[in-house]
């Protein structure tokens, strides 16, 4: 039910993009984007592949602010005929606000993830993943028998919200926010997780160049013992270059990332991503092109290296991500 | 002798106030405006109803000056819903949109200034400047194109074609328009700049 409404209000709303386009130039622009990343993982018997499609369309009124829809689906080949499937609506809605007492700009956004997760393994052998808030076998909600005698599907329901207040300013050479994230994973347990992210990013060079820096401070509520701590600090570095527009340079934006730390189940606010595995993230590090096609069209490529622990298992293990998307202006 | 010297210093005493009390607000508040008492040049039309429109785009303009942006749009919004025909109103309301990036805003505000005054000089110059803040290098240097050829005499309009020129990656043509400018403004340190390069 609650499915068959979301697909209806996207489906609404690339209806009503596509019937006001004669208007976007003027007081609305509308921005689609296509997405689709693949990922590999090396060093664990827990994890074969993952690959993710997920499609994003927003509506900015004037300088005034945007609303957002955005449908996700990933899936993980576990091995052994097991696999687990998310799939995840994001809901956004940005307002900005020009006080005459700040010299820029203020931001106020506010995302809602609503997703789910299933896990479907043969319960002769379970694929070897430990429980956790994340796909796991054991720890899902078991929905379902199927008629293959020892198929199991298991369920989790993901809520998340994200609340962030954000200032730059106007000779954008300074840029800070915080934000706050409530995550709800239910299962047979609930697992509930909060989330701050401030950050702080100074541009140079006409603004071409920024450094940004952002902490992700993680709180687990009391009852997940499966890391052994209930807190978790990371850094997340990155440094965009925008390359000055110049006519025989299709590249726009050069950007590298680095996180390092310990970090689970998180909110990634700039790629508006929820990190649902259940493994701790150590270490990312990834590198990203940007480049126009066509006077309304952008592509943006990708390529990411991370490394997790499985706590349980004590197991270290890496994947690398490739990401392309299609971005479309005023379509 | 002295008696007389205190009554016509207790008359002029008693005359200052009342004179100044009866100084026209409007007038007292352009002499402020002469001196930068933006904040005093404000104050003095406080006694005149914000419901009237030139008391609004009044207190648009000294906020606009003052650097209080958002009030500035604020009486020039108010301004525009006493009279909404008011190009007066609608090209300052630009003013302080441009100052707070607020480009889209802006470029609507100037297009309802050229659908009925089509070649309005500041409604043209102020829509240029949101094209180049959105790089649309095409559409500026069409428009601004289109603008010279009834300003042709204008430096900043020039100035805006020659960079949408550099921009689209015609850079002799652009090196031609900065000549131009250099003819009619000699000193225009950027058109010396490029043509020298």
């Amino acid at each position: 039910m609650f499915f068959s409404v979301i697909k209806s209000i996207a489906l609404t709303l690339i209806i009503s993009a596509a019937s006001l386009t004669i208007y976007a130039e003027e007081l609305w622009q509308f921005n689609q984007t296509f997405q689709t990343n693949i990922q590999t993982y090396n060093g664990t018997d827990d994890r074969k592949n993952a690959k993710n499609i997920g499609y994003m369309i927003s509506a900015g009124y004037l300088d005034s602010g945007s609303l957002s829809f955005g449908i996700d689906h990933t899936s993980v080949n576990l091995g052994n005929n097991a696999d687990v499937n998310e799939e995840l609506f994001f809901l956004s809605g940005e307002y900005h606000l020009y006080p005459d007492y700040l010299p820029g700009k203020l931001t106020l956004r506010f995302d809602a993830y609503f997703g789910k997760d299933t896990l479907e393994y043969s319960l002769s052998s379970p694929p070897p993943t430990t429980p956790g808030p994340g796909p796991g076998p054991g720890f899902g909600k078991i929905k379902t028998t199927r008629a293959a005698a020892d198929a199991v599907t298991e369920s989790i329901d993901i809520n998340s919200y994200y609340l962030h207040c954000a200032f730059i300013n106007y000779k954008k050479t300074y840029y800070t926010d915080i934000g706050y994230a409530y995550s709800e994973y239910n299962a047979t347990s609930d697992t509930i997780v909060h989330q701050i992210t401030p950050s702080v990013g100074m541009g140079w060079n006409n603004s071409y160049d920024w450094l940004l820096g952002r902490a992700y401070i993680i709180k687990l509520d009391e009852d997940t013992p499966i890391y052994g701590e209930d807190k978790f600090e990371s850094l997340e570095v990155k440094y965009s270059h925008w390359l000055a527009d110049e006519p025989d340079s299709s590249i726009e934006l050069i950007e590298f990332t680095l996180m390092s730390g310990k970090r689970v189940l998180a909110v990634d606010p700039y790629t508006t991503t929820i990190y649902s595995i259940t493994d701790l993230q150590k270490t990312s590090l990834s590198g990203g092109i940007q480049w126009k096609l066509s006077k309304n069209t952008k592509s943006m490529a990708v390529i990411q290296y991370d490394q997790y622990q499985n706590t349980t298992l004590a197991e270290n293990y890496e994947s690398f991500l490739f990401y392309i998307n299609l971005q479309f202006k005023n379509f | 002798m002295m008696q007389k010297l205190l009554i016509l210093s207790f008359t002029i005493y008693c005359y200052i106030p009342f004179a100044h009390a009866e100084t026209d607000p409007w007038e007292e508040s352009y002499r402020l405006e002469k001196v930068f008492q933006y904040d005093s040049a404000i104050n003095v039309l406080r006694n005149i109803s914000s419901k009237n429109e030139l008391v609004n785009l009044r207190r648009g303009w000294l906020n606009y000056l003052k650097g209080a942006h958002s009030q500035s749009i604020e009486h020039y919004k108010k301004a525009l819903k006493t009279n909404s025909q008011s190009l007066d109103a609608r090209l300052g309301l630009i003013l302080p949109l441009l100052k707070q990036q607020r480009w889209r805003e802006a470029a609507v505000n100037a297009n309802k200034v050229i659908e009925v005054a089509p070649w309005n000089y500041y409604a043209h110059v102020r829509l240029m400047k949101t094209e180049e803040a959105l790089k649309q290098w095409e559409k500026l240097f069409k428009h601004a194109d289109a603008v010279h050829l009834r300003y042709p005499s204008d430096g900043t309009v020039l100035v805006y074609m020659a960079r949408a020129s550099h921009k689209l990656g015609n850079t002799k043509q652009a090196k031609e328009i900065y000549n131009k400018v250099s003819e009619l403004f000699p000193d225009n340190f950027e058109a010396k700049a490029y043509t020298n390069k």
